[in-house]
């Protein structure tokens, strides 16, 4: 079955939270090597993993995943203090 | 963190494991039709052994290829799981067209039955052929893991 691909911002908020690939494999249960090939957009996660993830950085699922490409997160809060700001 | 173990040097040390098994059958399959000395083939043997057993655990068991091929489908995760899926279904598809060949080779060497030696040269391709085939197709292998 050809998928779509799906974009995420794993790597950054893994970094961002000092969170290694590891400890984040082991809290949603997965394989370390795994961690790795979402981060690269290698593998397409189920939707139970991606909930699993997204609920792991308390953020909700479409800031994580998406369909297209995403914005860096700066841009995305800038767009959104401007939005608030109108 | 572990050292991660190039798909080239994988290719090359699956390549050669299964080709030590050939020789393996090989010699001793023509040493024993054509009379060779047992010492003889022995020499052959134990060498070719060797490189079989050395590169099974480099590649295979080194890897942990060989216990995620033989791993229960609760201790593998989801991408793991798709692997091992993709994996097994051409590991099947290679062990058919294997066994056609010696079944065509018998039945034009018109022997009656199968060696035992190329009988269990074809139980150890039924085990490995799934790890090969993650070995060979993998993007990211690491040693330990």
């Amino acid at each position: 079955m050809k998928t779509r691909k799906l974009y995420n911002r794993i790597a950054v908020l893994r970094r961002e939270r000092g969170v290694s690939r590891k400890d984040l494999a082991e809290a949603v249960g997965v394989n370390f090597q795994t961690v790795g090939y979402l981060e690269r957009e290698e593998y397409n996660p189920s939707l139970d993993l991606a909930f699993r993830i997204s609920e792991y950085f308390g953020l909700p699922v479409d800031l994580v995943f998406s369909t297209g490409p995403l914005k860096p997160l700066s841009q995305e809060i800038l767009e959104y203090r401007r939005e608030r700001g109108k | 963190m572990a050292k991660e173990i190039s798909r080239t040097q994988r290719r090359v040390l699956v390549a050669v494991n299964f080709v030590s098994l050939a020789a393996i059958v090989f010699m001793v399959h023509v040493g024993r039709g054509r009379g060779w000395d047992v010492r003889l083939i022995l020499a052959g043997i134990i060498p070719a052994a060797g490189v079989l057993t050395a590169t099974f655990i480099g590649v295979f068991w080194r890897t942990g290829l060989w216990q995620l091929a033989h791993a229960s489908f609760d201790r593998i995760d989801e991408r793991q799981a798709q692997v091992m899926y993709e994996s097994l279904r051409r590991s099947y598809t290679v062990f058919a067209l294997l066994c056609v060949v010696v079944l065509f080779v018998n039945a034009v060497a018109e022997r009656g039955h199968i060696p035992i030696l190329v009988a269990g040269a074809l139980l150890y391709l039924a085990h490995t052929l799934p790890a090969a085939a993650i070995a060979w197709n993998e993007k990211e292998v690491l040693l330990g893991s």
